[in-house]
């Protein structure tokens, strides 16, 4: 379970990132056009992350070849938007959107740790748990990197150590 | 705007799609959803061939209609030590039930082994008489075909997953059938009393 959430799901979705910026400019322009501020990618991203999240779906995906399929579309097509909108996004959306994913990750990991049945019946109860650890890992270390990027690149303002910038 | 229509519509799609996989907000493990399809469509279970020590021919709807009454099946295999142990209590708890409550002329119970490679018709006899199973409430099967196991198991909903030390783990649950081959309830093992209350009312008498 933690492979299939944690492994298989980030290289997906790392993988939709690889195949967006290998496309046409003139396919990333009209995407651009219905993506204002990335806003589009993004929620994209976050149903998508969310949906894979309930038990009930990382069970179908294992016993239907049709949920399989879904699942790899979705976060393929996620990935995609997520190299498609991060630019264009900019800090306020960039912090509001892996927030969001954030606490909802960790609130996922949290339940999978927490719950003394298992949810999924695909999945023995070690593995529930040792997935929902991974979760909230995850849920601490993304945020972390996206500020540590913002402090990197000077985006955030009440940080001294970033290079100021003159107007 | 476009960005809006197609947030729009994509918020529609998601909500459509957590709707689906969750039976309309109603359930989020696929057991919960298992039972709730289960009480709101009783399914027909597949006419599986059965083999026991007693017979090698009936199937099991067949055994169902011939026989009658009402069954409370179970999944087992008999090497198992962890969760069967407490099913096998469970459903020796339910027999205990039975024949105190005098119900044995309308309940029964069924246990099908899912591993017929070491649960031969012999070894559940053994098994039988370890646990002290009345052969007439209780009778311990395995499917007379392997290959016909995976249907009947997907039928029920049953997941088995190997546990690693050469033991699986599955979703035991107390599975009620009634004679015409219908799946009609799904209780927790522990919920012995409400699954022999609903099986006596089915069948037209109380239990205590």
């Amino acid at each position: 379970m933690a492979r299939h959430m944690l492994l298989q799901f980030p290289l997906l979705v790392l993988a939709g990132t690889v195949l967006a910026s290998s496309l046409p400019p003139r396919v990333r322009a009209a995407c651009a056009m219905i993506n204002a501020h990335g806003l589009a990618g993004l929620l994209l991203c976050l149903l998508v992350s969310g949906f894979w999240m309930i038990p009930r779906a990382l069970d179908q995906a294992l016993l239907s070849p049709q949920m399989e399929l879904a699942k790899f579309a979705t976060l393929l097509a996620a990935g995609g938007a997520l190299q498609l909108s991060w630019r264009g996004a900019g800090t306020m959306i960039q912090t509001f959107f892996i927030g969001n994913w954030a606490w909802m990750t960790a609130v996922a990991g949290l339940l999978y740790q927490d719950v003394s049945a298992r949810l999924c019946n695909a999945y023995l109860l070690d593995e529930q748990v040792a997935a929902g650890r991974g979760l909230v890992v995850l849920a601490v270390v993304v945020p972390t990197v996206l500020v540590g990027l913002l402090m990197m690149r000077g985006g955030l303002a009440a940080n001294p150590d970033a290079p100021m910038t003159a107007d | 705007m476009r960005t809006v229509i197609v947030c729009m519509l994509m918020l529609v799609l998601g909500v459509a799609a957590f709707s689906q996989v969750s039976a309309g907000f109603r359930v989020v493990t696929s057991e919960a959803a298992r039972r709730l399809a289960v009480h709101e469509q009783p399914p027909l279970m597949p006419d599986v061939g059965l083999v026991d020590a007693r017979s090698t021919g009936d199937s099991l709807r067949t055994d169902l209609a011939a026989d009658g009454r009402i069954a409370l099946v179970d999944f087992i295999y008999t090497r198992c030590e962890s969760v069967c142990r407490v099913l096998g209590n469970e459903f020796q708890q339910l027999q205990q039930a039975i024949l105190e409550q005098g119900l044995q002329e309308r309940v029964r119970l069924i246990s099908i082994s899912f591993d017929p490679t070491h649960d031969t018709p012999d070894a559940l006899a053994r098994y039988a008489r370890q646990i002290q199973a009345d052969p007439a409430v209780w009778r311990m099967a395995t499917v007379a075909d392997a290959r016909e196991l995976r249907p009947l198991l997907d039928a029920f909903g049953v997941v088995v997953v190997p546990d690693g030390m050469g033991g699986f783990v599955h979703n035991a649950a107390i599975h009620t059938l009634g004679a015409d081959g219908r799946l009609t309830r799904i209780d927790d093992l522990g919920a012995i009393g409400s699954a022999l209350r609903a099986a006596a009312a089915r069948s037209g008498g109380r239990a205590q």
